[in-house]
């Protein structure tokens, strides 16, 4: 198993900036720094990096996005907005190596010749935070950010800005919407951030684990990266495993590795010995996998849209014989009701009428016309708004409702019988 | 110039246009809330979704800019699928309380219900969010948070158009409401506008409140007489009684809005005692009732005896900037050609210079009188004379021996009302004749000789010309009551009495007169003067 | 096989389905109908007449007599002054003054309702078009007045019905009225017979010759 982000996570003193220096840190920036700017993208279109924040569009091909020499200076926005339920990887890689973090963010700065740059922090990482504002200080005194990183004819300036705790600010555009002091609503696209983003300026919008893998990928150069994982999806990725698992955590994997081998050799296999019944493999956006389903599913992009889900941020999510579907699928309704920013009305209205409809369920006054209905305002919803958040309400709804219809029915026809007994 | 093909229909569109404004072009209705045509794109409401070849989810018409060769569709079974489903979607929590709602009959969401919705409510009651109602935001506007739709219209308004921002969203997802921060009152001066911009109930206006369902109500379209911008207005009135004044679109005058003293306006037409007929003061110096022919034929003789005896410098026409061109025109036409009067007059204060300054950046301007340009153009005004004081002063001398005075209290109140008034009444004072035309009853008006009585704004006819010299056309919204006699009529009667066998049948009449001798005016036609008007000539 | 269409024609009919049997007889089944209704008559078991004002006869419950206007519980208004009821008249003949009320949930309330009793038509278009079960009919017909004055019902006169009692409800939406109630309760036991069929006698009920409109009955 390769290991590119995970290297020294667990080594003592790895936040500073001294033993970060001393186990190889900067020396990636060093030679960023001596090639060309357009020679840093197209090690990294080589490399076949990939956006790890949920999406998965090609690092390289964004960067190439970004115009040059329009009079307007680039933005490099660090997106570390974690807050897709079951996804903590991020946390680990700013809490315990941020000194990777800032590195992976100067050489992208370098790349797209940007001298100004900003970490979105999730609010609730106020803790995370003080952590990496520490390292920003190292870096600033170490002259590795400022008027002349290392000593070179470059500046950079590295901010971080702590959210206020709205799940929609992880979107690429309201993150940006929110940095610029607004209420965090994503915007219309086109224009897209790469032409027009913060501040009406060309804006490159990574995510943290995105950034991380940069370093590697420049001391090692693109042909190494390239040749771990499979033909399209290339490189490691972290999971964070949560749910019914005896190991709990967050475990770098090459793309490619069979799921069901991941859940039984990295994650410790199911707790108590129970019988697994599903995966949500990339956060709670993307649809449940069935025990079934999970059969020979390959942890890469390809291999999970093909099995019908998605690979997302890489959040997974085990569950076991003794979960209640219907509850699950309730308390991810609850996440996306909560934190639908009400700009677009399909999402708006549908996440918190989908979400009443299961409280309803769940305190046994549901109906089971209620059932269709749900995948009716699914269809309502899906595809008819500005961001992604109601087709990440959709994809679970669906799934669950689909493959665990049984359940649900069961759920309804209870409800029904204790009304009547009433 | 893009050619885009729209449910079959080719149009082609200026540069940059987006696909529900060529929809508008080519006659297509495109249901929407967000999107206004002069605010910007917002694109949250999700009505407007349509169908556009080679794109895989369905585009809103108002975000999307018209490409070449693009093909669009607004009336597939996708398209009408999602719009039923955000029509369905905007009800769940909506309260459907139109019984008491004022914005019913001319609401978007009856009216897209009853084209695209009739579907039945899939919610109970006990689960719908409930919001805030009646919630009092100042002196224009009552906020119902539940009946919003959330299109952020007025929230765009007070950015973008004021530039005050004074309400905002609060809340996330489905409790989001409109509001303003700690329920402060909007004194913006434009905060009507809101309750016209809201495409539903939630901003209902504080003054029409109640006052009358909207479908009983006609609407006229005018011209509004608060002051020099000539912003174009909608006149709604039912039996002769107007109950409130709406902004009517017109890109090169006033866009879509108005201001709140304009939109309050016409209460001053209602205010206070209206004159209904002739009175002429006998030989006691009472004023007496006496018929619209006598009263004119005394007033004709008496001044052509003022001329012959006095000097036709001895006369006086003072014009109101108030009144139409075409009741100046006649004025003038009467008092120039018939009396040989050189002196004319219409400042009562500063008009000539105050018609182009603005009080603010947006559309009001200091002269509240909607025609001063007109009385200008139609050389109402000598600079022998140079205004209102100097006319007194030669009043008291006794170099003025009469004057025909028309004098109309302005639609929107200034501090100095009162002043200028007793101006007028002094001038009136210190005549040996005078002749007032006049709408509303006033004390000063029993020094006139004779006592005209003037239909006011909303019951007169006829053009305006606004401080871009730009002419407009009102129409009448009310009929006069009692012997009241719109201006012009009663100098085109003044004119008949006068022994003129040119007869004026209607304002049309007066208008191909007017531009036919009037150099400002020449060939301009009636229909030019409708909207967007016509700018007349230097 | 091609069907051709055939024009029904009630006499064709008639005539196809004659016979002389049915010729002869008929005069006599017509005769028999009427010897049974003379022998109801003499033995009393039918009395088309009656003595009204006496006796009454019962109206249908759809019965489209003078409006009442219904009352929350508290006993205000149910009324929202929403113009329905004036907007669907044919006649014009209701007036409405709205106000602004207390209570932001009912928001609206009317402080003047008049019917003009002479202009009215009793369509019922207004109990149709009305969104509130607000204002419902009776099936009281006897409107008469001293002056045209009592004749302008306001929103008093159409809420207080002391007469009520006597008549009952006329035509409303609902059977039993939902969440709204009348100032008296009608004391008559509605009963299911069609207006304008002749109503057993036993059927009529003997009222009050005078009633005291001015006292209330509780």
């Amino acid at each position: 198993m390769n290991k590119i982000l995970l290297v020294n996570i667990d080594k003592p003193g790895q936040t500073s900036i001294e033993k970060y220096r001393e186990r190889g840190g900067y020396a990636a920036l060093e030679k960023t720094l001596k090639m060309e700017q357009t020679a840093v993208i197209d090690e990294v279109k080589a490399s076949g990096l990939r956006g790890r924040g949920g999406a998965g569009f090609p690092t390289g091909m964004k960067w190439g996005f970004v115009p040059r020499n329009t009079g307007k200076p680039t933005y490099l926005l660090c997106n570390a907005d974690e807050s897709e339920p079951g996804t903590f990887k991020d946390r680990l890689l700013m809490e315990r190596d941020p000194h990777l973090m800032i590195e992976g963010m100067a050489i992208a700065c370098y790349a797209l010749n940007c001298h100004l740059s900003y970490i979105y922090i999730r609010g609730e990482y106020e803790f995370v935070a003080r952590t990496v504002e520490k390292a920003l200080d190292e870096a600033y005194a170490a002259g590795i950010l400022g008027a002349s990183v290392l000593g070179r004819d470059f500046s950079l300036d590295i901010f971080l800005h702590l959210g206020q705790g709205a799940y929609i600010c992880g979107e690429e555009t309201s993150l940006i919407e929110s940095l610029e002091g607004y209420r965090g609503y994503p915007r219309i696209k086109p224009p897209f951030p790469a032409t027009s983003g913060f501040l009406a300026s060309p804006t490159v919008v990574n995510n943290v684990e995105t950034l991380c893998a940069l370093p590697w990928i420049i001391t090692k150069g693109a042909a190494a990266h390239a040749a771990i994982g499979t033909e399209k999806s290339k490189g490691t990725k972290l999971f964070s495993v949560s749910g019914h698992v005896n190991k709990p955590g967050v475990y770098e994997v090459d793309l490619g590795y069979p799921l069901l081998d991941f859940i039984e050799n990295e994650a410790g296999g199911i707790a108590d010995g129970r019988k697994l019944k599903a995966v949500i493999p990339g956060g709670s956006s993307v649809p449940v996998l069935s025990e079934s389903e999970c059969e020979g599913v390959l942890l890469d992009y390809e291999s999970l849209l093909k099995a019908g889900s998605m690979l997302g941020s890489g959040g997974m999510i085990v569950l076991d014989d003794r979960t209640k579907m219907p509850e699950v699928l309730s308390v991810i309704a609850d996440f996306y009701a909560h934190e639908s920013c009400g700009q677009c009305t399909p999402c708006r209205e549908g996440t918190g009428w989908a979400a009443k409809i299961l409280r309803n369920m769940i305190a046994g006054k549901g109906k089971p016309a209620d059932i269709d209905l749900l995948l009716k305002i699914a269809d309502m919803m899906e595809g008819k708004t500005i961001c992604p958040l109601a087709d990440a309400d959709v994809m679970p709804i669906r799934s669950f409702v689909t493959k665990f219809r049984h359940e649900f029915e069961a759920l309804c026809s209870q409800g029904e019988e204790i009304r009547e007994l009433r | 110039m893009p050619k885009i093909t729209i449910n079959d229909q080719q149009v082609e569109v200026a540069d940059g246009t987006t696909v529900i404004q060529a929809a508008q072009q080519a006659g297509i209705d495109i249901p929407h809330y967000c999107y206004h045509p002069d605010l910007p794109i917002d694109g949250n409401c999700r009505m407007c979704l349509v169908e556009v070849e080679k794109m895989p989810k369905l585009p809103p018409a108002c975000a999307t800019i018209a490409t070449e060769g693009m093909v669009v569709r607004t009336t597939t079974e996708k398209v009408k699928q999602a719009v039923r489903g955000v029509l369905e979607f905007l009800l769940i929590n909506h309260p459907v309380d139109c019984p008491v709602c004022d914005q019913a009959g001319e609401c978007r969401l009856q009216d897209y219900y009853m084209v695209y919705g009739l579907h039945t409510s899939e919610i109970p009651l006990e689960m719908k969010v409930r919001k805030r109602k009646v919630v009092d935001l100042g002196e224009m506007v009552v906020l119902d948070q539940e009946r919003c739709v959330l299109c952020s219209r007025c929230i765009r308004f007070f950015d973008h158009v004021t530039g005050t921002g004074e309400m905002q969203f609060f809340g996330r997802g489905d409790h989001v409401v409109i509001g303003t921060f700690d329920d402060r009152p909007l004194t913006n001066p434009y905060s009507g506008n809101v309750v016209d911009v809201c495409p539903v109930g939630a901003l209902t206006s504080r003054d029409f409140r109640f006052k009358c369902r909207v479908w009983f109500l006609h609407s006229t379209d005018s011209v509004c007489g608060g002051c020099s911008t000539g912003c174009n207005v909608r006149i709604d009135h039912r039996d002769g009684i107007v109950f409130r004044m709406l902004p009517r679109r017109n890109v090169d005058v006033n866009r879509s809005w108005l201001c709140d003293e304009g939109r309050l306006s016409f209460h001053e037409i209602a205010a206070g005692e209206r004159i209904v007929r002739p009175l002429s003061k006998g030989r006691e110096g009472m004023q007496a009732p006496v018929t619209w022919d006598d009263a004119l034929s005394s007033i004709d003789s008496k001044l052509k005896e003022i001329a012959r005896v006095d000097g036709a410098d001895s006369i006086l026409g003072f014009a109101s900037p108030s009144a139409t061109n075409e009741a100046l025109f006649l004025f003038k036409r009467y008092m120039a050609e018939q009396l040989g009067v050189n002196l004319f007059e219409f400042r009562l204060d500063s008009e000539d210079r105050k018609v182009t300054e603005k009080e603010d950046e947006i559309l009001r301007h200091m002269d509240k009188h909607p025609n001063s340009t007109g009385a200008m153009k139609l050389g109402l005004m000598s600079e022998d004379l140079g205004g209102i004081e100097a006319a007194i002063s030669a009043a008291r001398a006794g170099r003025l021996k009469a004057a025909v005075i028309m004098y109309f209290k302005p639609l929107v109140g200034r501090p100095d009302d009162q002043a200028i008034e007793a101006r007028i009444a002094e001038l009136a004072g210190s005549l040996e004749y005078s002749v007032v035309l006049a709408s509303h009853k006033a004390d000063w008006q029993s020094a006139a000789s004779v006592l005209l009585p003037a239909a006011t704004w909303s019951e007169e006819e006829g053009t305006y010309t606004n401080f871009q010299g730009r002419v407009q056309y009102a129409h009448k919204a009310n009929s006069t009551v009692g012997e009241i006699l719109p201006v012009w009529e009663i100098f085109a009667k003044l004119l008949y009495a006068s022994g003129v066998k040119e007869l004026w049948l209607s304002t049309d009449d007066v208008f191909a007169s007017m531009t036919a001798t009037v150099p400002a005016y020449r060939a301009i036609t009636r229909d030019q003067t409708m909207l967007p008007g016509v700018l007349a000539t230097q | 096989m091609k069907k051709t269409a055939k024009v029904v024609n009630a006499a064709d009919q008639a005539e196809r389905e004659s016979s002389t049997a049915k010729e002869l007889l008929s005069p006599l089944i017509g005769l028999g109908q009427t010897l049974g209704h003379m022998v109801d008559k003499f033995t009393g078991k039918v009395n088309p007449t009656i003595l009204y004002p006496e006796e009454r006869r019962s109206y249908s419950t759809r019965h489209r007599g003078a409006h009442i206007l219904t009352a929350r519980p508290d006993g205000s208004p149910r009324c929202v002054a929403c113009y329905m009821c004036a907007t669907a008249c044919p006649a014009d003949c209701i007036y409405i003054e709205p106000a602004e009320h207390p209570d932001p949930l009912i928001e609206k309330y009317p402080t003047r309702f008049d019917i003009d009793m002479l202009r009215c038509v009793f369509c019922g278009f207004c109990v149709d078009a009305c969104p509130e079960e607000a204002i419902i009919m009776s099936r009281e017909m006897e409107l008469c007045a001293y002056s045209r004055k009592e004749t302008m019902w306001d929103i008093e006169r159409l809420m207080r019905r002391p007469e009520l009692p006597e008549f009952g409800l006329g035509y409303r939406p609902n059977e039993t009225l939902v969440d709204s109630m009348v100032a008296f309760e009608p004391k008559v036991k509605e009963r299911k017979s069609m207006a304008g069929c002749v109503t057993l006698k036993e059927d009529v009920e003997m009222i009050p010759h005078l009633i005291g409109l001015d006292e209330p009955k509780p």
